[in-house]
């Protein structure tokens, strides 16, 4: 992995790489990839990490056979759904719903309302019709799980017990996924 | 029974995306190759043959021509950059597929390698 990124730097600053790899054990140990080098001598002025990142940027997890799911985001308002992303908690075996909820106050809901440019009830009523539609789960006044057969934030073994909790939901919805993986076999 | 998890793509900050979420969006990232330094322009590959086409015509019900207008709109808003006829590349700054050392490498490729101009 390493030697792919030697190999780009020594394309970007024409220098053999011979003379980079004795920098090798120093860039390893801080993480950094980019040299900045003087033209004339070659020597090693600057170590950058302008474009390197050891650690992905924050993310959640889109679990990509969740096709059964998506007519119900397109039918409802996909913007809400994108704009509670940020909110979501972390799945969280010691919680006592398991985690990955999102809490949905009036401060949220009206947050929501001015960004995506609608109405206050439309922001209500969509996240009514999410509920209905199982991709979201009111587990009590204000607090919503994410299906987990959607989306997943946090360790696999935490993200299970919420998509246990969805099991119902799952069900009905099996038949058809059979289906689709009976066709992507053939 | 090891209960596995499921094949995802990871949707990275701000969680936005400025096309619509589709079932030609996922399926386009169910078929697309895990990032991979190895791979031509460090993966996240999509091979969109005429049979792919089909198959993910199929798949979401909808025709041929939808999945080709998809794709145009894809490489329009550089969800998806065109490479060739039939190669795309997914965007590893929206999302990304595979361990954070080797989507951060498909990250750079992107940058730095070509881009061929939408009309």
């Amino acid at each position: 992995m390493f030697l792919k990124f030697w190999e780009i730097e020594v394309k970007l600053l024409r220098m053999s790489l011979d003379q980079l790899k004795k920098y090798e054990n120093e860039l390893a140990r801080a993480n950094k990839m980019r040299i900045v080098a003087s033209e004339e001598t070659g020597e090693v002025k600057e170590i950058d990490a302008s474009f390197y990142y050891s650690k992905d940027p924050s993310y959640v997890k889109w679990y990509t056979d969740c096709l059964d799911y998506v007519p119900a985001l397109q039918n409802g308002l996909p913007g809400l759904f994108f704009a509670l992303l940020p909110y979501i908690k972390y799945a969280d075996a010691d919680d006592d719903f398991g985690g990955m909820y999102v809490i949905i106050d009036k401060c949220l809901k009206m947050r929501i309302a001015t960004k995506l440019n609608i109405s206050f009830s439309r922001v209500e009523h969509t996240i009514q019709e999410m509920t209905k539609s199982h991709i979201l789960k009111r587990v009590c006044t204000g607090r919503y799980q994410v299906n987990a057969c959607i989306l997943g934030k946090g360790a696999w073994l935490d993200i299970k017990q919420v998509k246990n909790q969805f099991k119902d939901a799952s069900e009905t919805v099996s038949e058809s996924s059979i289906e689709t993986e009976a066709v992507v076999n053939d | 029974m090891i209960d596995k998890e499921p094949e995802y793509i990871k949707l990275f900050e701000p969680y936005t995306l400025p096309v619509e979420i589709s079932p030609v969006l996922i399926l386009c990232w169910k078929f697309m190759t895990y990032a991979d330094p190895n791979q031509f322009a460090g993966g996240q590959l999509l091979l969109m043959s005429d049979t792919m086409k089909q198959l993910i015509a199929r798949l979401a019900a909808v025709t041929v021509v939808d999945v080709d207008q998809y794709l145009i709109d894809f490489a329009k808003h550089d969800v998806f950059r065109r490479i060739d006829a039939t190669l795309y590349q997914g965007n590893p700054y929206l999302f990304g597929k595979g361990s954070a050392d080797a989507i951060a490498y498909t990250r750079y490729m992107y940058t730095h390698t070509f881009k061929e101009e939408v009309t």
